[in-house]
């Protein structure tokens, strides 16, 4: 047996999973209200589904979310993806999109020291911005913390304008151009984000820039 | 005492599910030398971002491989070899890589790869590397990689032979010590072959590698090694492309002992 078998007893290390990790700021002020918010819960679902499907991506990928109306929360601590459960988000009030970009950059940044701290290696973070509307907050120094994040690759940041979302601002608060999803199919993109981080979970060194600018595919346009 | 040597390159899942060839690629060599047996061993990984990254691995691995053979052949001893000179077969390769390039009509970040080199001899061993990957030196029971492999900041991220500050990202070393196992390992293995708590090799893991290969014959045991490397218990945890090459001089007692 041992002849036929010679590497039978070899047994591998077990090490932790490096961490990818991804804050989702979401706009739940007052006019994501009725089917938008209905169908950004379901998407978030799909999102989480879609994510544990994949061993690696479970082990491997982190999901905070930080939701703007009225006021700035986070609905969602870092969990990863394994354990995470969506919250069911309501829809009131305001847009302080500003404070939840420099909420999210903050989250990022604390996420990163506890990895380091703990000795965890991990994939460039990414914050995920989905609006319908415009800031109603000064979102300038906002802007100024994601093009200094894009700058010195801190973080990949995107954003993603529904129907009715100021395209211009985003564009100035996001190096990346702004994609503007295609009806309420938050569904199909929560499933090419989970896609997309199960690919950069899993990419090789060198590969990451292009896995990113894959195609968004048929829930956006530019 | 001279070398018992193993390598093989296999593509991980991901690859074959796109259709993607292995982009790893390893070379070994045991040199007829006057001062005694030397061991070139070679493995490279070409970059996933790298359009023709199969090419630049096995440009890579012919060209550090030709470097080193060539160099070590017109000493009588390896003793007088320094980091400088495995900077030069180094910096030698990528030559090769550009010029290749240039005659396939790309850019050298097409050839892109990590390059990991060992030369040794009876008394003395080089090691050259850059990017990630490991090369893993032992006895029986231990198993210490030469250099610690710590990614920059995010763990995709690595350097290549091609890089255009090859000098400041390469690592050299030389070791006077005696060992009797040499490993090289592609990344696709280093999160399985690795402590990372210990920072050493996982005995569990070099050991019942190293066992059979004292005790039998190298070419029995190729198969096997192509079957261990493609494997499901190996899968489950990586799906990247995997290469392992061993290498044993073997000074102690047959091992009945595996743990």
């Amino acid at each position: 047996m041992a002849e036929q078998f010679p590497f039978m007893d070899l047994e591998l290390a077990s090490n932790p999973e490096p961490r990818c990790p991804c804050v989702l700021l979401l706009d739940v002020s007052t006019s994501m209200d009725g089917q938008p918010i209905a169908q950004l819960n379901l998407g978030l679902r799909a999102y989480q589904q879609d994510l544990v499907a994949d061993s690696l991506a479970a082990q491997r990928v982190e999901v905070a979310i930080v939701t703007f109306g009225g006021r700035v929360e986070v609905a969602q601590p870092f969990v990863g993806a394994a354990a995470f459960v969506p919250p069911i988000l309501r829809a009131d009030g305001d847009t302080p999109m500003g404070a939840a970009i420099r909420h999210g950059v903050e989250l990022v940044a604390q996420r990163k020291a506890s990895y380091k701290q703990s000795g965890l290696h991990y994939f460039r973070p990414w914050i995920f911005l989905i609006t319908d509307g415009a800031p109603t907050d000064v979102w300038q120094p906002a802007a100024q913390l994601v093009r200094e994040g894009e700058a010195g690759k801190a973080f990949a940041f995107f954003a993603v304008g529904v129907e009715g979302a100021n395209m211009d601002v985003l564009a100035q608060i996001a190096v990346r151009p702004p994609l503007a999803l295609k009806g309420l199919s938050f569904r199909e993109m929560f499933v090419w984000l989970s896609q997309s981080q199960r690919t950069v979970s899993q990419s090789k060194p060198g590969e990451e820039e292009r896995v990113q600018f894959q195609s968004p595919g048929g829930w956006a346009s530019l | 005492m001279t070398w018992k040597c193993l390598g093989e390159s296999v593509a991980g899942t991901s690859h074959r599910a796109t259709g993607t060839p292995c982009q790893d690629a390893n070379r070994l060599a045991v040199l007829d030398h006057p001062g005694g047996p030397v061991l070139v061993a070679v493995v490279a990984d070409g970059a996933g971002s790298a359009a023709l990254a199969e090419l630049g691995a096995q440009t890579a691995c012919d060209a550090l491989l030709d470097a080193a053979r060539d160099a070590a052949m017109r000493r009588r001893s390896l003793d007088s070899f320094e980091p400088a000179d495995v900077r030069a077969w180094f910096l030698a390769a990528r030559e090769e890589l550009y010029r290749v390039a240039a005659a396939t009509g790309v850019e050298p970040r097409d050839l892109a790869c990590t390059a990991l080199l060992a030369v040794v001899g009876p008394g003395h061993a080089l090691f050259g590397q850059v990017g990630d990957g490991a090369a893993v030196v032992g006895t029986d029971t231990t198993f210490t990689p030469i250099f610690w492999p710590e990614p920059a900041e995010y763990v995709n991220v690595t350097d290549f032979l091609s890089d255009d500050d090859l000098e400041a990202r390469l690592l050299l070393g030389v070791l006077h010590e005696a060992f009797d196992t040499v490993a090289l390992l592609t990344d696709g293995l280093q999160r399985l072959a690795l402590d990372y708590a210990k920072r050493c090799g996982h005995p569990g893991f070099f050991g019942p590698l190293f066992a059979p290969l004292r005790d039998g014959e190298p070419e029995a045991l190729r198969g096997p090694l192509r079957a261990l490397l493609d494997s499901a218990k190996i899968n489950d945890r990586t799906d990247d492309d995997k290469t392992l090459v061993l290498a044993t001089r073997g000074r102690h007692a047959p091992a009945d002992r595996r743990e």
